[in-house]
């Protein structure tokens, strides 16, 4: 799978996080992980604060940052938003944070259907490695727009990954 | 193409073979040919643990047979197993057995202190296995049962055969009775492994016993429970005891467990294990 290689602005987001193994389900074992109560969390505060700071988004990000602790432990970094602007996070809930996404070129990966819950980070490792390309940031992020159905209608649905990247010397 | 439990029991292997060698996730995950976001969710999925946690969890009871087993330091013990400071090692230690090691050299270990086995493919297949329900906490009442006991070293090949041999003995006094059976398995060490196994009927208190049966008392409590089919016997206790209730916010409180047959339960899952916690 080849990527579409584009240069992005700098994107302010305000959502939530989690930091540990996302799938550590200790002995509450249910088949839902912390990602899925991530989204729950935040789904839920935008809908009892709708209109008061970032009215009706229609477009979702979920970033994966890697941190010193994912490789020896794990533990990654989740955070669940949608854009805002400098002024909004002026009066930002104190339920919310903000992540600040700089700058860069993106290579972005289109998954369709089943490629969605597929191992497609191995795809990017690997994609990576031989295209002549690093990423110089330790994150990447899922985008979620009208084309992403939902879980249930996964056969359906569209998602794009951005991972940010530079061009090998 | 092997299946995700494959993949996952040849990652255990690999962690079993690393317990003494500086590892990290990721290279477990590279092992298995995954990402390391896939690898951790896939571990989780098929192994009901993290990939860390397991790899900490068995580092720690090598690490506890060995003092046990042997008269070496501590500190020794624990650079073995990759700890990077006697405190770590016992802070890890503590965190997992709720006792310190310095605590562990003598054989009157608490009941909550028992090394955890290495995860078999039995282990990952029940686990994986359809119809599989999670263990759960309950409160029991007292139960007394009347029957027999003999010693058992936790042969389980033969363990069934034994198990019918008492019921077969019990079942002589009962004079064509039908009584619900009961299995009490009492343990003398933290092993888990040698012990007194009871087969009995379950009686009223104020019932006459049969001369030459036993009684025995099932104290009233908290009990976490499994159910199961029978096939999954051993694979469903070592879940409940080694996977299910280290993660839980409990301990053992005794060194024994109940096994019973749960009669219109409706599925194939009728047989179900209770072991007392706090």
């Amino acid at each position: 799978m080849q990527p579409v290689v584009c240069e992005k602005k700098q994107i302010i987001l305000v959502g939530m996080s989690f930091y540990g193994d996302p799938f550590d389900s200790r002995a509450g074992w249910d088949g839902e992980n912390e990602i899925g109560h991530l989204w729950t969390r935040f789904m839920n505060f935008l809908s009892s604060h709708q209109n008061e700071m970032i009215g009706k988004p229609q477009v979702f990000y979920e970033v994966h940052i890697h941190t010193d602790e994912t490789r020896e432990k794990g533990k990654f970094e989740i955070f669940v938003g949608v854009e805002a602007n400098p002024v909004q996070i002026e009066t930002l809930p104190i339920e919310l944070c903000v992540k600040v996404l700089p700058k860069t070129q993106y290579a972005i990966f289109t998954f369709k259907g089943e490629e969605i819950t597929s191992d497609w980070e191995k795809l990017l490792h690997d994609w990576l490695t031989t295209s002549g390309f690093e990423s110089p940031y330790s994150y990447n992020f899922q985008f979620y727009d009208e084309r992403f159905k939902g879980m249930d209608r996964i056969a359906e649905s569209v998602l794009d990954v951005y991972v940010p990247v530079i061009k090998t010397a | 193409m092997c299946t995700q439990i494959e993949v996952i029991h040849r990652a255990i292997e690999f962690i079993e073979s690393h317990l003494q060698s500086h590892i990290t996730v990721a290279q477990i995950a590279d092992h298995s040919g995954y990402s390391i976001f896939y690898f951790i969710r896939t571990f989780n999925k098929v192994a009901h643990q993290t990939p860390y946690d397991y790899l900490i969890t068995r580092r720690l009871s090598e690490a506890l047979k060995e003092l046990l087993e042997t008269d070496r330091r501590i500190t020794d013990i624990a650079i073995d197993y990759c700890f990077e400071t006697p405190e770590s090692f016992s802070r890890a230690f503590k965190r997992l057995f709720g006792v310190l090691p310095s605590l562990c050299h003598s054989r009157k270990l608490p009941v909550s202190v028992f090394p955890i086995p290495q995860k078999s493919l039995q282990d990952l297949l029940f686990i994986n296995c359809s119809g599989f329900i999670p263990p759960e906490i309950v409160e029991c009442k007292e139960k007394i049962a009347c029957g027999l006991s003999s010693e058992f070293d936790d042969d389980w090949s033969d363990y069934p055969n034994q198990e019918g041999r008492l019921q077969r003995q019990v079942v002589t006094y009962l004079k064509g009775r039908k009584e619900k059976f009961i299995t009490v398995r009492s343990y003398s060490d933290n092993s888990w492994q040698h012990g007194y196994l009871f087969r009995g009927f379950e009686m009223e208190k104020e019932e006459k016993i049969i001369p030459p049966l036993t009684v025995q008392r099932i104290p009233p409590g908290q009990y976490a429970r499994i159910f199961y089919r029978d096939s999954d016997r051993q694979a469903a206790l070592r879940y409940l005891l080694y996977t299910w209730i280290p993660q839980m916010d409990c301990k053992l409180k005794y060194r024994f467990l109940v096994e019973e047959i749960c009669e219109g339960a409706g599925s194939e899952l009728n047989r179900l294990v209770r072991i007392p916690i706090q």
